[in-house]
């Protein structure tokens, strides 16, 4: 950029015009290349009007593993919601890559469990590996599948090189990445990054725990803005809802 | 060597047998006809290895290749010596290829094995025609007949020296003399019948073979040579309209080594260009040594494929045939237990509720059965925790796991998930499953272990962490 300011200024139409047509080339696939999150709110945080597919996205959750896991199996959901009627019948699947030695610390995946965010286990590829670099092939591979909605890889690290390539892979593949990290944020060139910390939730008349809730941050988009919201999922309806931070609302105005 | 009553000379070599050694003789005899004898521990596991070592390299000329005692190899060449210029001239190539490898043989084609193995060891190897092994083992010793010792002892004591001695007397009273056995291996030794090789390793129907002239070493040059066999068995399978399940590419080296890759695919697969992807991430691991003379790719394990799916390209079977080939890369690189799917199985114990199968080996289905709240992150093994519950039956208030204390704010339960009965598993306890939420927020599936009794300290756990 700084050798820009040196061209002439009659130079500049070209240039413009020039930053037009990589942006067209770079990105900007077609109009169903985006996944609504389910909630105006949230869709209209993101600049593409809901969460681009084709690209990677980021999901921190240090220390709320559980939590991250959630909001990722809730924008997979999302994801496997087909873009449009044409390719309804296809079944979508999704590839989760894994380290072997974190079950032990962080858990598995469970299926049940991620059925009840609207994944349905059968849909979901599970990659079990040794070495962080072999979990990180094995996304770049699925990305490059076309029958992959999603990759998502947790508990790996990423740097900029990798997040780069991963980034690559999902815009030539068409499938999204999701990247669950565990460790501190480090240099990516995701197309969202996501911070998510559970909250308490709204009880359930027993007294029991109610849908699961997040502090959800969007602190790195690129091409928009951020923000941070109380966010629920909502298991009927298979969406995230924004709902009003510390709203103890009955329970029949929140369904 | 070996001892009994003292080290004793189990092989000599071919300039010890010169000085008058055997094998048998004392060690300490030994010494004083040849003072700077030089001896070594026998090492039989060692042996044994080398020799099948040397078996394996066999299957170059056919797959039917086995060890034969301690000492010998069984090769059944029918069908294949043309293949390398007729039954003389294979034997002259083993021949030389063995003497270059520093190993003394012995070779001998006849109509069976057992008479082969006579005439390699008592006889002066070589090719016997057809119908000609009769008259060839005629005058060899009746040791070739390859009996146990105490039988040879008898027959040499009856002065029965030759196979023709045997071969002569009448059946009946010899089979009651010496038993069965010794009329089965004399049927085989005469040609009359003929017994089993187990080969090393089960042959492929489909396979296919390259010679080289001068031996290949280049990856570049091992990548091409698996291209071209890829496309010569994708050209016979798909002729019987099969696809390869397994492939087995084995490269036989100059040096008598042989290097085996091996290719799993999720569904039957004919197209070249998927398998030699596949092959491509394991070619690296072939170590061509001082080069590589053959190399042999089989199908060992084929299905049906029928032309259709194959050839209509940008169909839906394309579609989920893409899906197969990340699969098999993935599994081929990672190994088959590391790539899975999870499947519902008909339980209602929480660790028993989902298998995992291998990645697409069944149909998909989307019916998943509905069960109760359930977390995302199970934990392998549950954990121990700490657990202050004010009655018996409720849910903790606070409990303490990883050296961390929550507070439970909210609860949910209790869930009874009871083991099953018919499972032979005494020790299970029924399980009264809760879903707490702490302070933070933060979810998690604990459960007591067994009924409340009084007195008795309850145990809880923690199993799973919800979103």
């Amino acid at each position: 950029m700084s050798d820009a300011q040196a061209v002439p200024v009659d130079a500049l139409p070209v240039l413009a015009a020039l930053r037009v047509e990589l942006a067209r080339i770079e990105r900007h696939a077609p109009v169903d290349g985006v996944a609504g999150l389910g909630d105006a709110v949230l869709d209209a945080a993101l600049p593409w009007g809901g969460l681009r597919r084709g690209g990677l996205h980021e999901i921190a959750g240090a220390g709320h593993e559980a939590a991250a896991s959630g909001f990722a199996a809730g924008l997979l959901a999302r994801l496997l919601v087909p873009a449009s009627e044409a390719n309804a019948s296809a079944h979508g699947m999704v590839l989760w890559c894994r380290l072997a030695r974190d079950g032990r610390e962080r858990g598995v995946p469970y299926g049940p469990g991620l059925a009840r965010f609207g994944l349905t286990p059968s849909r979901l590829i599970l990659v079990e590996t040794r070495r962080a670099a072999e979990a990180l092939w094995a996304m770049e591979e699925g990305l490059r599948c076309r029958r992959l909605v999603a990759v998502l890889g947790e508990g790996l690290p990423c740097d900029l090189v990798a997040s780069r390539r991963l980034q690559l892979a999902a815009e030539a593949g068409g499938a999204t990445a999701l990247l669950v990290s565990h460790a501190a944020a480090s240099a990516s060139v995701a197309l969202s990054r996501w911070r998510v910390k559970p909250l308490p939730s709204r009880p359930l008349p027993g007294g029991g725990p109610g849908p699961p809730r997040w502090q959800v941050a969007l602190w790195r988009c690129r091409g928009g803005g951020n923000g941070e919201w109380c966010v629920e999922w909502n298991d009927a309806s298979r969406r995230f809802a924004v709902v009003a931070a510390l709203a103890d609302r009955p329970l029949a105005a929140a369904v | 060597m070996n001892g009994q009553g003292g080290l004793r000379l189990v092989a000599v070599d071919a300039a010890a047998a010169a000085q008058g050694l055997a094998p048998g003789m004392m060690l300490g005899d030994a010494r004083s006809l040849v003072p700077h004898v030089h001896a070594a521990e026998a090492d039989a596991a060692g042996d044994a290895a080398a020799l099948d070592d040397l078996a394996d390299w066999c299957t170059r000329y056919s797959p039917w290749a086995a060890t034969d005692g301690a000492d010998g190899i069984c090769i059944d060449v029918s069908g294949v010596a043309h293949l390398f210029g007729g039954e003389a001239t294979l034997i002259a190539d083993l021949r030389a290829r063995l003497a270059r490898a520093g190993i003394v043989s012995e070779i001998a084609i006849a109509d069976t094995a057992a008479a082969a193995w006579a005439l390699a060891r008592f006889g002066r190897g070589g090719v016997v025609p057809p119908g000609g092994t009769a008259a060839a083992v005629s005058p060899l010793p009746s040791a070739a007949l390859r009996l146990p010792a105490d039988v040879a002892a008898d027959l040499e004591r009856l002065g029965l020296g030759t196979v023709a001695d045997v071969a002569r007397l009448p059946r009946g009273p010899l089979a009651a003399r010496f038993g069965a056995g010794l009329l089965e291996r004399l049927d085989r030794i005469l040609g009359h019948s003929d017994g089993p090789i187990s080969p090393r390793h089960p042959p492929a129907a489909w396979r296919t073979r390259m010679n080289f002239a001068e031996p290949v070493g280049r990856p570049e040059d091992v990548a091409l040579t698996a291209e071209r066999l890829l496309e010569r068995l994708c050209v016979m399978l798909g002729e019987a309209s099969l696809g390869a399940r397994r492939l087995v590419l084995a490269c036989y080296r100059v040096d008598g080594d042989v290097q085996r890759v091996v290719v799993g695919t999720s569904r039957p697969v004919r197209a070249p260009v998927r398998l030699m992807r596949l092959f491509r991430d394991k070619l690296g691991g072939i170590d061509p040594g001082f080069g590589i003379e053959t190399m042999l790719l089989e199908a060992g394990v084929a299905e049906a494929l029928p032309a259709s799916q194959a050839d209509f390209a940008g169909s839906k079977d394309a579609v989920g045939d893409d899906l197969a080939a990340l699969v098999d890369r993935l599994q081929n690189r990672l190994g088959p237990a590391q790539v899975v799917q999870l499947a519902p199985c008909d339980s209602h114990e929480p660790v028993r509720v989902v298998t995992v199968i291998p990645a697409l080996s069944r149909a998909f289905a989307d019916e998943w059965p509905v069960s109760g709240p359930r977390p995302v992150r199970l934990l392998p093994s549950p954990e121990p925790i700490e657990a202050t519950a004010p009655v018996p039956d409720d849910p903790p208030v606070r409990f303490r796991w990883r050296r961390v204390d929550h507070r439970v704010v909210r609860a949910d339960g209790p869930e009874r998930i009871a083991p099953e009965w018919w499972r032979e598993d005494r020790a299970r306890r029924s399980r009264d499953y809760y879903r707490i939420e702490d302070e933070a927020g933060r979810r998690f599936w604990v459960y007591r272990d067994g009924a409340y009794r009084p007195g008795q300290p309850p145990r809880w756990y923690l199993h799973g962490l919800f979103a």
